[in-house]
């Protein structure tokens, strides 16, 4: 343990020593409505349904690691051979003869032909930009940013693009709200340094906001080792980029 | 959404590949520049692992330590935003600014100070922080834990 003088850091410090890779998994990135969903005239409906982000050519994207990019939609059921087959054989083996029960088609409203533009979000997930208390880029999240960058340039229709940083609930409010602004900061930042107009992109810090995980079995933040909640909460230390894509009205 | 994969070994991998690549991604922060209220100079902030460690290291180049924390449970937490304000013994105000961080570092003349933090509409004051030739204060400002 630290000296006693500067136990009141030690919140914020308890993982410090501990190995990277321990901590490390953490931040959850979002991404950005592509041209493809809103040019189709289903854009609305790709967004719900999709599990995996395409191109304006409907081609499905690939990430840096080479896996396909999920959208927030995504979910086991969603996956496919291409991008998930592990997750097909799970489902096969949890159900391997159960009836797929028949379900009516899902009620597509009919939207009435829209006179105004209206605007459609969306995210997508990628990991590990942050460390535990930290707001500096990690190394890894460099393939990840590029990619997103690309997606900007590709997409002047983009605008609005709003980058909101977020920390865990390890920490005071302030302490939390402060550090999500500067992670939201450091992508922008980044982007910018990829070229992308600083103009088009708005960072804001949300704190420990809207947490993904919340890890309410595991002890701390004031036990003696808060390494395991600390690394179950790296969800939460994510910074999410949402564009919102002004869609006009098609007849 | 539950995480249901995480595959490190390619995380891993890639990690390994890029860090070669950008080397000046987890450059070890500095102290933010000096800034000055009237005649006096002052650095604050401490956001961040890295950053608390260069504030740590480096507060002896300066006369105060002022550190803003805020109880939890049997522990001080940083806190970031609040309103930092020095008096010198006559009530005249010698600073006031907002603390990018739980420090602010504060090089003033040799005397009686009092120093005041506000956040979020509460006010935690200390008085009687002597300042003298060659002496390092460490003044620290707890406001009691927050009630939901």
């Amino acid at each position: 343990m630290k000296n006693p003088p500067l136990n009141h850091v030690a919140i914020r410090r308890a993982v410090s020593s501990t190995p990277r890779k321990s901590i490390v998994t953490s931040a959850m990135l979002a991404l950005i409505a592509c041209g493809a969903f809103v040019r189709s005239t289903g854009a609305v409906e790709a967004m719900d349904g999709s599990g995996y982000v395409h191109d304006a050519e409907q081609q499905l994207i690939h990430s840096g690691f080479g896996g396909c990019v999920r959208t927030g939609y995504w979910t086991p059921a969603l996956a496919i051979p291409e991008c998930d087959p592990q997750f097909l054989k799970k489902v096969a083996n949890v159900q391997p003869t159960a009836p797929v029960p028949k379900l009516p088609a899902p009620m597509v409203q009919a939207a009435p032909a829209p006179s105004k533009p209206i605007f459609v979000k969306s995210t997508l997930s990628a990991e590990d930009l942050f460390d535990f208390d930290r707001f500096q880029l990690m190394p890894g999240a460099a393939t990840q940013l590029d990619q997103i960058a690309e997606r900007i340039k590709r997409s002047p229709e983009l605008d609005s693009i709003q980058i909101s940083g977020y920390a865990d609930r390890i920490g005071s409010a302030g302490y939390n709200l402060e550090l999500s602004r500067l992670r939201a900061k450091a992508v922008k930042a980044y982007l910018v340094s990829r070229g992308i107009d600083a103009e088009r992109i708005r960072s804001v810090g949300k704190g420990a906001a809207e947490p993904i995980a919340a890890c309410t079995e595991v002890p701390g933040p004031a036990d003696k080792s808060n390494q395991r909640l600390v690394a179950c909460l790296q969800p939460n230390r994510r910074v999410e980029v949402q564009a919102f894509v002004e869609q006009l009205a098609q007849h | 959404m539950k995480r249901l994969f995480s595959n490190l070994g390619t995380l891993t991998a890639a990690l390994g590949a890029v860090t070669m690549l950008v080397p000046a991604f987890a450059a070890e922060p500095s102290l933010p520049p000096e800034q000055h209220f009237g005649a006096v100079g002052y650095v604050s902030g401490g956001v961040g692992e890295l950053q608390a460690k260069a504030f740590e290291k480096q507060m002896g180049k300066f006369n105060l330590t002022i550190e803003v924390l805020e109880r939890a449970g049997r522990r001080d937490e940083f806190t970031a935003n609040s309103e930092v304000k020095i008096m010198d013994r006559l009530g005249h105000e010698l600073l006031d600014t907002k603390a990018a961080g739980p420090f602010v570092l504060v090089d003033l003349p040799a005397g009686k100070y009092s120093v005041e933090a506000d956040l979020a509409g509460r006010t935690v004051k200390r008085s009687g922080i002597q300042i003298g030739a060659g002496h390092h204060a460490v003044a620290k400002l707890e406001f009691p834990a927050a009630t939901d």
